[in-house]
This record gives C-alpha cells, sequence and structure tokens, in this order.
C-alpha cells in the first residue's frame, strides 16, 4: 500500500498529502481524478469518501472518480504562508464540479491568487503543492483555470 | 428548570501577554468574579474551563484545573471544554445547565486563551485534517464565507 503513495526506492522524493483523496500517479494520458463516493441508494456524491451516507444513512456506498471542469464558489487570498508550508500568497477556497453535485475544497494555482474569485471556470489538476520538513515533494490536487481559445499561453 | 443567574463577573484586559501564563491569566479573571459576587471559592461546586488551543500552543492540558486551584478551588467537579471558538460560550451553557437542572447552585465558568504567533507566522491548528495540510486556515476560511456573502448580498466591507 505505501509504495504507492511514497516513491519507495531510498530516499522517497515525494509523498501525497493524504492517501485516498486523488489518483497519484498518474498513468500516461490519464487525466487527474479525484477519489469519490456515491450512495448506492440515493445517488448522492461525496468527496472524500464517505463511508455512511449522512442523508439516507446506507452503508452502501460506490467508488466514483471525479474529473475535470468546475466553477469556482468561493475564494480567498492568504497572505501568510500556512503552517503546513503552503507559501504565500495562495487562493484557495470551494469548487462546484460540473460532472457531479459535490463542492470540493481546493487550492486555487496558475494564475495570480486575486484573479480566483466566484464563478470562474477551473479545472482540476494533480501536482506539488509544497515540499516536507525531509525535502520532499507534497502532492495535492489543485484547480487551475480553464484556458479559453484565444487566451494568452500561461507563465 | 430553574432559572440561572449570573452574580458576579471579571475579565483580564484584552492584549498580547507574553509573559503571562494561562493560569495567571484566568487567576485574574477568576478573582475578581469571586470579589465582584462577594462569594468565597470555598462555596463553588464545580468549575467549567472553555480554552481551544492550550495543548496545541502552550503544551498545556488541564488548564481548568490549574487556574481553579490557584483560585482556591479543588476536590470538585472541573470540566475543561475545547469546542473551538465557541469553547467560552460552551463552557458557560455546560454550566448554566448544571444549575439549571439543579446539580449545583453555585458554580464558576472561566474561558482563557493566548493565540498570539510569532510575527509574520500563522495561528497553527496543527495537520490532521488534509484541507489544513492543503493550505486551509482559519483567516482563510472566514474570508471565504466573507467574500461569499458579499458577492451574494451586497455586503461591503463596513
Amino acid at each position: 500500500m505505501s509504495a504507492s503513495l511514497e516513491n519507495g526506492q531510498g530516499e522517497a522524493q515525494w509523498v501525497v498529502v493524504q492517501p485516498g483523496l486523488f489518483q497519484y500517479p498518474l498513468a500516461a494520458e490519464e487525466k487527474p481524478a479525484l477519489l469519490a463516493a456515491r450512495c448506492c441508494q440515493c445517488r448522492r456524491v461525496f468527496f472524500p469518501k464517505r463511508r455512511l451516507c449522512p442523508t439516507c444513512f446506507s452503508t452502501e456506498m460506490e467508488d466514483i472518480r471525479i474529473r475535470g471542469r468546475g466553477l469556482i464558489y468561493s475564494a480567498a487570498v492568504v497572505h501568510i504562508s500556512s503552517p503546513s508550508g503552503i507559501a504565500a500568497p495562495y487562493a484557495y477556497g470551494y469548487v462546484d464540479m460540473e460532472d457531479e453535485d459535490v463542492r470540493v475544497f481546493g487550492l486555487f494555482s496558475g494564475d495570480r491568487p486575486e484573479s480566483f474569485s466566484a464563478g470562474r471556470d477551473v479545472e482540476l489538476a494533480v501536482g506539488p503543492v509544497s515540499t516536507d520538513n525531509l525535502g520532499r515533494q507534497v502532492i495535492g490536487y489543485q484547480f487551475v483555470p480553464v484556458l479559453k481559445p484565444g487566451d494568452p499561453p500561461g507563465d | 428548570m430553574r432559572e440561572v443567574f449570573v452574580i458576579g463577573v471579571g475579565m483580564t484586559r484584552f492584549g498580547k501577554h507574553p509573559d503571562r501564563s494561562l493560569r495567571d491569566l484566568g487567576f485574574e479573571a477568576c478573582l475578581s468574579a469571586l470579589e465582584d459576587a462577594g462569594v468565597s471559592p470555598k462555596r463553588i461546586e464545580a468549575g467549567y474551563c472553555g480554552n481551544a488551543l492550550a495543548p496545541a500552543l502552550q503544551g498545556e492540558t488541564g488548564v481548568g484545573q490549574n487556574v481553579f486551584w490557584e483560585v482556591g478551588i479543588s476536590r470538585v467537579p472541573v470540566v475543561n471544554i475545547e469546542n473551538a471558538c465557541a469553547s467560552g460560550s460552551t463552557a458557560f451553557r455546560e454550566a448554566w445547565m448544571a444549575v439549571a437542572g439543579g446539580f449545583y447552585d453555585l458554580v464558576l465558568v472561566v474561558g482563557v486563551e493566548k493565540t498570539v504567533m510569532p510575527k509574520g507566522t500563522m495561528l497553527n491548528v496543527g495537520a490532521a485534517e488534509w484541507e489544513t495540510r492543503l493550505g486551509d486556515v482559519f483567516p482563510g476560511y472566514f474570508a471565504n464565507v466573507a467574500n461569499k456573502h458579499m458577492e451574494r448580498y451586497g455586503t461591503t466591507r463596513e
């Protein structure tokens, strides 16, 4: 199990922020995916996964993956680096996913932190978010702007 | 259910208190509340102490026992209550319930907290939860709530 969470040979170079949140590593051409659950009874979707549906109390859950785009529900900019090592300034908030009825917490990156606000189109990405005290890259998920045709390439 | 009365209050000055302990701050507030009520510590039947972050920031637990002991209250039930930002009001509610329910006639409630961090660092609330590891911080969460409220209802900064 842990072999898939750290790259094990000798000193690990990376570690995921928490197992079970998103697919990692990704196969070639595989799109980033959040690991979520759907209640088999009432069809409600949960991210992260839950073992018991708080709506209908069923414990029958199926694993699903959530990919792709969403709309920012709320956002804020943090101007002091977080104790967990996310470097300031950074933006984070909540995203309503396009394909599933679920609101997801997430960091925003790929543009100026101030540029993220409610209503913006973003897309799920997976990659390093910080470095831990052993010098390993911490792999997390983020939301990045959706590039529209004609947009200049990002920096 | 009985009616409950607040018969005495006391408070320290709000501020940064780098040279004072939680025990010391709590002592001052408790002593002035006892004096205000004109009640001897001997008559207190139970103590309720609200505190959220002492285990994380001061490495301290059992804050209530220390504070109440300092003010001469021991050998009675003491309850420490951690309930995030609502720790103090939860302690107050528990004390009210105990008196209203007829379990005690006279109790003491205190809330005490020191959250000043070194300049340029964010309040450290641990890293047990994945959101925290991904950058979630108290001010950032409340900023999200405020920004959403401003967007939806046109609320202004003032």
